[in-house]
């Protein structure tokens, strides 16, 4: 929606009508501001993953051991939920919530264990690239070298 | 694939990530697996209380316990120690002959004894020797881990894994030996001339050994005979077990009453002394994995092999050895051999005989490819940390991997022209 004092006003030497390029330009902030809020909220999910990753005993930093470690807590939470369910559900009246409370607390603690996981893999990764980038800078460099010689 | 058959997937899954990580013991590792199949497999009706109460092969239990009690009593004794060391003495001084004599000294206990207790053995010598002459013990400490994996490939009580292969296939003593002896002869070769040209140029140099007795630490020489008579009876037993008309379990429980009764050790001593941690990781598993076999997806995997295989028979061998020994480099070859046997035993239209021989030689040669890849590689390093001597991952899968690399491509090999495969 772009304001009623623009008309039908074309910008000139863009060709392009006002009111569309104020559109587009509120789109735009939005679009910059929703990418701030969510690196704002990658840096919540971080300190919180980190935290719940440490309360589940998990020390290791960026190894895959952790990933490993991970993957183990992320099956338990799907066992446990399993398991629990039929019993929680077969609770008079409260049945019903307490499964689904349960499968929610689950499906939390898978999210958040796969976003670990996955910021793992992202860093060994990105570790693994730099060393394969830096072996070709110096391969590079010992060729120039030995060209000029 | 329904979702009974993922939650089962799952509790496989986790039994192996707990066992790779070391978060927990493996044992506990494998009674939470089958804890947790118990609970689901009886609550989705997927088999009853009396179906499950026969999932663990007592047999297989028997046989391990008769086994571990018979080699434990002559460990006691001193016999494996003394035979390490009357054999390091005959080498002398000098590093080529040294290398070859603990080379076959470590593969040859490890045909009796387990292969962490092998590789204490052969830490506690190679230690003793290597300061005794100045040498780098670590080239002697990476091939004794190799050589003790490969040990024992070639017969029924060699490892868990052939106890376990041996009971489930009905494979005697001497199937095994009639299968595999030549191989094993044959990799011992090959490895160690791979592990000489890998490590001759650190080994030292000829140097005098200074005299000692072996039969130093020997408390008493009778237990030892005894304990080495006994041994052979059991061998010997076992080759000739097709005609007593009774099953390698009672043989080996058998020749463990007669160690315990004229050892003269305390039993209670050599109850305390056995693996129980391999014993139930293996009937934990073994548990886990019958749960699985349950829901159909093992059957849904022999298909697959078969399919994969296209029905030739030596398809099925080579995609077995190769597949089993790779992810023997990362899990424990009891839970390979544990899984790929109802797969085998599900091909349909096949001689099981070399696909059999395909996975004992898979699940017992890829044991040590990475420092991670068992508990020899374990020990081995974290016995050279103790003396302070640092073995980097890649030195270590250097050799690991070649020899690895070597084994299989020798043992497939031979499963072609032994068996006649693709002919």
């Amino acid at each position: 929606m772009a304001p009623p004092i623009l008309g039908d006003l074309i910008v000139p030497g863009v060709n392009v009508e006002a009111a569309r390029l104020t559109w587009m330009t509120a789109m735009l902030i939005m679009v910059i501001f929703l990418i701030r809020a969510l690196s704002d909220a990658l840096v919540f999910a971080d300190i919180v993953t980190d935290i719940i990753v440490r309360r589940l005993g998990i020390k290791e930093e960026r190894s895959l051991k952790r990933a490993a470690r991970d993957a183990i807590y992320i099956i338990i939470a799907i066992l446990l939920a399993q398991a629990a369910l039929p019993f929680l559900a077969s609770i008079p009246n409260i049945g019903g919530v307490l499964a689904a409370a349960v499968s929610l607390i689950a499906l939390g603690f898978f999210l958040l264990l796969m976003y670990d996981i996955g910021r793992i893999l992202y860093r060994v990764i990105e570790e693994r690239a730099g060393k394969v980038a830096d072996w070709f800078v110096e391969v590079h460099e010992r060729v120039t070298e030995k060209k000029r010689k | 694939m329904t979702s009974e058959t993922l939650i089962f997937i799952l509790i496989y899954a986790l039994t192996l990530l707990l066992s790779v990580t070391e978060m927990i013991p493996i044992s506990l590792a494998a009674l939470v697996g089958a804890l947790l199949t118990a609970w689901f497999g009886l609550s989705y009706g997927l088999f009853t209380y009396g179906e499950a109460a026969g999932f663990i092969d007592m047999r297989l239990i028997a046989l391990l316990v008769g086994t571990m009690i018979v080699v434990e009593v002559a460990a006691k004794s001193g016999l494996f120690r003394f035979l390490a060391l009357y054999a390091i003495r005959a080498a002398g001084g000098h590093p080529q002959r040294l290398f070859l004599t603990l080379n076959v000294t470590a593969a040859t206990v490890s045909l009796f004894l387990s292969d962490p207790t092998a590789m204490l053995l052969m830490a506690a010598a190679i230690t003793t020797i290597a300061k005794l002459l100045d040498y780098d013990p670590a080239p002697y400490f990476i091939s004794a881990a190799v050589m003790i994996n490969l040990g024992g490939t070639s017969t029924l009580i060699g490892s868990a894994s052939n106890m376990i292969i041996g009971v489930e296939a009905g494979l005697s003593f001497s199937d095994f030996i009639s299968y595999l002896f030549l191989c094993e002869i044959a990799l011992w070769v090959l490895t160690i001339l791979t592990l000489y040209f890998l490590f001759r140029s650190r080994l030292g140099e000829k140097k005098a050994l200074p005299s000692y007795d072996p039969w130093e630490g020997v408390e008493n020489k009778k237990v030892v005979y005894r304990s080495a008579l006994i041994l052979m009876l059991l061998l010997v037993l076992f080759v000739v077990l097709d005609r007593l008309g009774v099953g390698a379990e009672a043989v080996a429980l058998g020749c463990a009453i007669l160690a315990l009764a004229f050892s003269g050790f305390d039993p209670s001593e050599i109850f305390k002394r056995l693996d129980w941690e391999t014993v139930f990781f293996i009937a934990g598993f073994f548990f886990i994995v019958r749960g699985l076999e349950k829901t159909g997806i093992l059957a849904s995997a022999s298909q697959q092999l078969f399919q994969l295989s296209g029905g030739s028979q030596l398809k099925a061998g080579v995609l077995t050895i190769w597949s089993s020994g790779i992810v023997s480099t990362v899990v424990s070859n009891i839970a390979v051999s544990l899984t790929f046997i109802p797969v085998i035993r599900g091909l349909q239209g096949f001689n099981l005989t070399p696909i059999w021989a395909a996975l004992i030689l898979g699940t017992n040669l890829g044991g040590v490819a990475t420092p991670l890849s068992g508990t020899v590689s374990v020990m081995a390093i974290g016995t050279l940390k103790r003396e302070g001597i640092r073995v980097s991952f890649v030195e270590f899968t250097k050799a690991g991997a070649a020899t690895t690399l070597v084994q299989l491509s020798f043992a497939t090999l031979y499963l072609i022209m032994r068996f006649g495969l693709g002919v």
